[in-house]
C-alpha cells in the first residue's frame, strides 16, 4: 500500500514549501509528544520538536526514502531529544559545581525556591502510577528511555524502534524489558 | 549470572509481534525455562499498567504558541495564488499522463517547425555556395527568372517603341522572340509554376504567352495595327509590373 506521505515528501523535495508545511501539520503532535516523553516537560519538548522539524527540513534533500518519512522524522526527533537531555545533564552538572553565591539577595532567592519545592516533595510521597513512571523513566539512560516510550506510548513495533534508534532489535528488546522490570521493582518498593 | 538467550523475546511475545511458529516455540520455551517464566510474569504484570497510562496534556496556550511557530516557519500554502499553483501542478510539477503526451507532441511540432523554417531559409545560400551542385528547384528558379527577364525586355521594347518609326525594330523583336524559343520556355515555366502550385505565376505566364504569341506573329503588312494592339494589351494587363514583382522577389 502506498504511504500517504510519499507524494508530499516528493513535492517537498522538489522545493514545494507548502508540501513540507502539510507534513509538519500532520506530525506536529506526534513529534511534540515524543519529545515530551523523552525530555519530560512541554517547554523543553516544544524546543526539541521545533529543532527536529528544522533538521528534517534542512536534511530533506538527503532523505533517501529507504524508510518511511514517519520513521525518519521519529529518528530525528529522538536524536534531538536525547542530545537535549545529555546537554541538559551537562549544564546541570556544571551549575552544581558553581560556588554558592555570597550575595545576600541570591541566597534569599535560593531559600524561597527551596520553600516552594517543599509541597512538591510531599506530593512525591503519594506518587500515583503516572508519576511513578515519570520518576522511573527520568532515571533511565536516554536510549533506553526512548525505546521504552516508543514502545509503550507510540505503539511502535520493535523493528521500527531499532530503525529509529539505529541499533539492533535485540538491543531494543533488552531496553524495553529492563526498563519495565525496573519500574516493577520501583512499584514493589513504593508499596 | 548467565541469562537465557530467549529472554528478550518476552517483549515481542507480549506485544504480539511474533509469528505463529515463533509464538508456539516460545510458549514451549516458557514452559521449560523457569527464568524466562519469572521474567515474563513480572513483565506481563507491569506492562499493561504502563500502557493504560495517559500522557499529561500540554496547556492549550502553550500548544497554540507551538502550532503558530510551526505555521509561520512552514506554511502549508505557497506564496503564489491558488490558480497559479494549480496550473503549475497541472502543467509542470505533476502533469497527468495525457497532458505529458500533449506537451511532448507540442514540443516536437515546434521543433519540426523551427527546423524546417531554418532549412528553407538556409537552402539557397547553401546551394549557391556549393558551386555547380544546384538542385532541380534552383535550376527551375533560374530558368524562370531568366525567362521573365527576357520577356520583360521584349515587352519593354514593344511598349516603348513607336511602330510608325521603327518597323524594323519590331520585326527584329519578333524574330528575337522566336529565336530565343520564348514560347517553348513559356510552356516549361508554366509546368514548373504548376508544380509549385503558384497560381498567381501560372496566370502571369498565361498572360505573357498570349502577348508573346502576338509578338511572334507580327508581320510586315499588319505591323502598325498589330503593334498598337499589343502595346494596348501590355499596358492594360499591367504585365510589366507583375513581372517586376516576380523577378524582384524569390519564387
Amino acid at each position: 500500500m502506498k504511504n500517504p506521505d510519499d507524494k508530499l515528501v516528493k513535492n517537498a523535495k522538489m522545493g514545494d514549501s507548502g508540501a513540507f508545511g502539510k507534513l509538519v501539520k500532520r506530525y506536529q503532535n506526534k513529534v511534540l509528544y515524543l519529545a515530551y516523553d523523552i525530555v519530560g516537560n512541554y517547554y523543553d519538548a516544544q524546543d526539541v520538536a521545533q529543532n527536529a522539524f528544522y533538521q528534517a527540513f534542512k536534511n530533506l534533500p538527503y532523505f533517501k526514502e529507504q524508510s518511511t518519512f514517519s520513521t525518519w522524522l521519529y529518528r530525528i526527533t529522538t536524536n534531538a531529544a536525547i542530545d537535549f537531555q545529555r546537554s541538559k545533564k551537562r549544564r546541570q552538572a556544571a551549575s552544581l559545581n558553581q560556588p554558592m553565591s555570597e550575595n545576600k539577595e541570591d541566597r534569599e532567592l535560593i531559600d524561597t525556591l527551596r520553600d516552594s519545592a517543599k509541597p512538591f516533595d510531599k506530593k512525591i510521597e503519594n506518587l500515583d502510577m503516572k508519576e511513578m513512571i515519570k520518576k522511573t523513566t527520568d532515571k533511565l539512560p536516554p536510549q533506553q528511555r526512548a525505546a521504552f516510550v516508543l514502545k509503550y506510548f507510540h505503539d511502535k513495533p520493535t523493528e521500527d524502534i531499532a530503525e529509529i534508534l539505529n541499533c539492533d532489535p535485540i538491543t531494543v528488546r533488552g531496553h524495553i524489558l529492563r526498563a519495565t522490570l525496573k519500574l516493577k521493582k520501583q512499584l514493589k518498593a513504593e508499596k | 549470572m548467565k541469562t537465557c538467550s530467549k529472554q528478550n523475546l518476552i517483549v515481542d511475545y507480549f506485544f504480539g509481534e511474533l509469528n505463529e511458529i515463533q509464538k508456539t516455540e516460545f510458549k514451549k520455551h516458557l514452559a521449560n525455562c523457569e527464568d524466562c517464566r519469572n521474567y515474563f510474569e513480572a513483565f506481563a504484570s507491569t506492562a499493561p499498567l504502563i500502557k493504560e497510562q495517559k500522557r499529561i496534556k500540554p496547556k492549550p496556550e502553550m500548544l497554540n504558541l507551538y502550532y503558530q511557530a510551526l505555521k509561520t516557519k512552514y506554511p502549508t500554502r505557497k506564496k503564489f495564488s491558488f490558480r497559479t499553483k494549480d496550473l503549475l501542478d497541472f502543467l509542470i510539477i505533476k502533469p497527468p499522463f495525457p497532458i505529458r503526451i500533449a506537451e511532448a507532441v507540442v514540443v516536437l511540432m515546434i521543433g519540426i517547425f523551427i527546423g524546417r523554417a531554418t532549412i528553407w531559409k538556409a537552402e539557397p545560400a547553401q546551394q549557391f555556395t556549393n558551386g555547380n551542385d544546384y538542385t532541380t528547384s534552383h535550376v527551375s528558379e533560374l530558368i524562370l527568372n531568366h525567362y521573365l527577364q527576357e520577356t520583360e525586355m521584349i515587352l519593354l521594347d514593344v511598349a516603348n517603341t513607336n511602330p510608325n518609326e521603327d518597323e524594323q525594330v519590331f520585326l527584329n523583336l519578333s524574330q528575337l522572340a522566336q529565336y530565343r524559343n520564348l514560347l517553348q520556355k513559356t510552356s516549361l515555366c508554366r509546368e514548373k509554376a504548376e508544380e509549385a502550385n503558384d497560381e498567381k505565376l501560372v496566370t502571369l505566364i498565361d498572360d505573357i504567352e498570349l502577348i508573346l504569341l502576338e509578338i511572334c506573329n507580327i508581320e510586315q503588312r499588319t505591323l502598325t495595327e498589330k503593334v498598337n494592339e499589343i502595346r494596348e494589351q501590355i499596358n492594360e494587363s499591367n504585365l510589366l509590373f507583375e513581372i517586376k514583382n516576380f523577378t524582384g522577389e524569390e519564387i
